[in-house]
């Protein structure tokens, strides 16, 4: 297989709703502060999103599209066929048919505007880069908030803006038009659904803005 | 062969350590994926004959160096605690500063605690998958952990690895297109969610710190490497097993681990008769049972040294 070119995608990740990616176990747990922490840079500590929460997202949502040609399986794992257009980008898991995989989703750091933002709320208000948001677990029967049914969770709040950037090596056979349809797509059905968790409790919300997408020569 | 030094800024975390014959082995695929693979093969084929268009070292934090183990094997003198101590600091250390290698290099065997650095930060990250059907994570099996290192950037200052390359003369665009390839594609496992990603800073510059001096009387490594026929014995070197994996399409050619390989470790040093040699080690074929041409890269990046003991 011979490289043909490398395309980058890049855009602004807008969160119009609070967005929770889980953090590390060994997440940093403030005095009073969440259980539930977000992922953290483990120098800057500043939030970012992990490229693998958004390229596993995409390929999920493109699997579930019809067209996508991919199958789903019973045990809800990856398709793992190595034919289809996801596989062929995303690359496969399984033992057989495997694929190189073409995209590349790197991790997104929070805009220099939103850092500065959060960092003034930092010292407005104490909050460390997130919000944290207390929910109820309501008992089915009495409707009324179940015993230990308060949980927090941090989240990063509405308005922070991340940069994404994607790059996608073509192969010199590769279609390059498909790949990048349904690269597109995914990026599209991203924006209709959600990220992170609690997405139907409508987490996750984002827009992406500035999109762009050109050659890397 | 000239050397340069290649200053890489990692924009994530990596889960592959920046190690010569793994960072080489990326370039291999990427020369195979822009040239083909008769290309690579001829390329290998001058590595197995001795005659390397270049030669790497390992990726080290900033501009620090990895402490030569005579250093960090020194014995205490038993029965003074503070030596004792001291010696027990030093051997979790791995990092010195240029000016502190360097005096270790002209043969100076006492260094202070504080002389070194820790300078990777090693931590562990929990995954999940989605599952297709209900759309949610955190099924059974499906969470898993990575380790992960980071450069400690707040003590060093600085967010930089620099690696180390002795490169044959008129190779050095092509070693720089390599490179910038490769930042392209990422460095490592998880590549395509962005671990191992990184971007080029500045250009190839040459380095003329690591040449060769009266005194000198054997050799540091600065990669890990399997020592070839001739090459010295004598010295101080600690053992490592690497299990490596083919990369590329070879990956998936149902067996895509290479057999574990004993390599000697970064900082192992050598006794040297006579001149010293841009380079030892060599290459280490039949270590693919799928794939017999694959090959592991095995070459020392060697630095001058006195040793003075
Ligand atoms: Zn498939």
């Amino acid at each position: 297989m011979i490289i043909k070119k490398f395309i980058a995608i890049t855009g602004i990740i807008h969160c119009e709703a609070g967005l929770r990616i889980g953090g590390t176990k060994e997440g940093i747990v403030e005095p009073g502060g969440s259980e539930n922490t977000i992922i953290r840079h483990p120098i800057t500590l500043l939030p970012y999103i992990l490229g693998s929460s958004i390229k596993g997202k995409m390929r999920s949502l493109l699997e579930s599209d019809a067209s996508s040609g991919a199958q789903i399986l019973d045990d809800g794992k990856p398709c793992k066929c190595g034919r289809c257009l996801v596989c062929k980008v995303f690359g496969s898991h399984g033992m057989s048919n495997k694929e190189i995989t073409r995209i590349l989703v790197r991790d997104c750091s929070i805009t220099p505007e939103s850092e500065s933002v959060l960092r003034t709320a930092q010292e407005e208000r104490g909050i460390n880069f997130a919000e944290i948001k207390s929910e109820n677990i309501i008992n089915r029967k009495t409707g009324t908030a179940a015993d230990k049914g308060l949980r927090t969770q941090e989240r990063v709040p509405a308005g922070t803006e991340f940069n994404m950037n994607i790059t996608i090596k073509l192969f010199k056979d590769d279609d390059e038009d498909n790949i990048l349809k349904i690269v597109n797509k995914g990026i599209d059905l991203l924006q209709k659904d959600y990220l992170g968790s609690s997405g139907s409790r409508g987490y996750g919300k984002i827009k992406i803005n500035n999109l762009e997408i050109r050659e890397i020569n | 062969m000239k050397t340069f030094r290649l200053k890489i800024r990692p924009h994530s975390s990596f889960l592959t350590p920046w190690q010569a014959d793994t960072i080489f082995g990326s370039l291999c695929w990427i020369l195979a994926w822009r040239e083909g693979t008769d290309a690579l093969t001829k390329f290998l084929q001058e590595y197995k004959n001795g005659n390397p268009a270049f030669v790497l070292s390992d990726g080290f934090p900033c501009d620090l160096f990895p402490t030569p183990l005579h250093i960090s094997l020194r014995k205490s003198k038993g029965d003074n605690i503070e030596e004792y101590k001291r010696t027990k600091e030093l051997k979790k250390v791995s990092w010195l500063s240029p000016e502190v290698f360097e005096s270790v290099r002209r043969g100076a065997i006492e260094i202070g605690a504080t002389d070194a650095y820790k300078a990777i930060k090693t931590y562990t990250t929990l995954h999940s998958s989605i599952n297709r059907i209900t759309g949610t994570t955190g099924d059974e099996g499906s969470l898993f952990e990575l380790e992960e290192f980071a450069i400690e950037s707040r003590e060093l200052k600085a967010d930089t690895l620099s690696i180390y390359i002795k490169i044959k003369d008129g190779w050095e665009e092509r070693v720089e297109s390599l490179f910038k390839d490769l930042s392209l594609i990422g460095y490592g496992k998880k590549r395509s969610v962005g671990k191992g990603s990184f971007e080029i800073v500045g250009a190839l510059e040459p380095y003329n710190k690591f040449d060769n001096f009266g005194e000198a009387n054997g050799f540091v490594t600065i990669s890990n490497f399997v020592p070839a026929k001739d090459d010295p014995t004598d010295g101080f070197y600690k053992t490592m097993v690497k299990y490596g994996k083919l990369g590329g399409e070879y990956t998936f050619n149902g067996n895509p681990f290479k057999k574990p390989i004993i390599m000697l470790t970064v900082g192992s040093i050598f006794y040297v008769k006579g001149d010293n040699k841009p380079f030892y080690g060599r290459m280490v074929e039949g270590v693919s049972p799928a794939k017999p041409e694959v090959v592991h890269y095995g070459y020392a990046f060697s630095v001058p040294i006195k040793i003075d003991i």
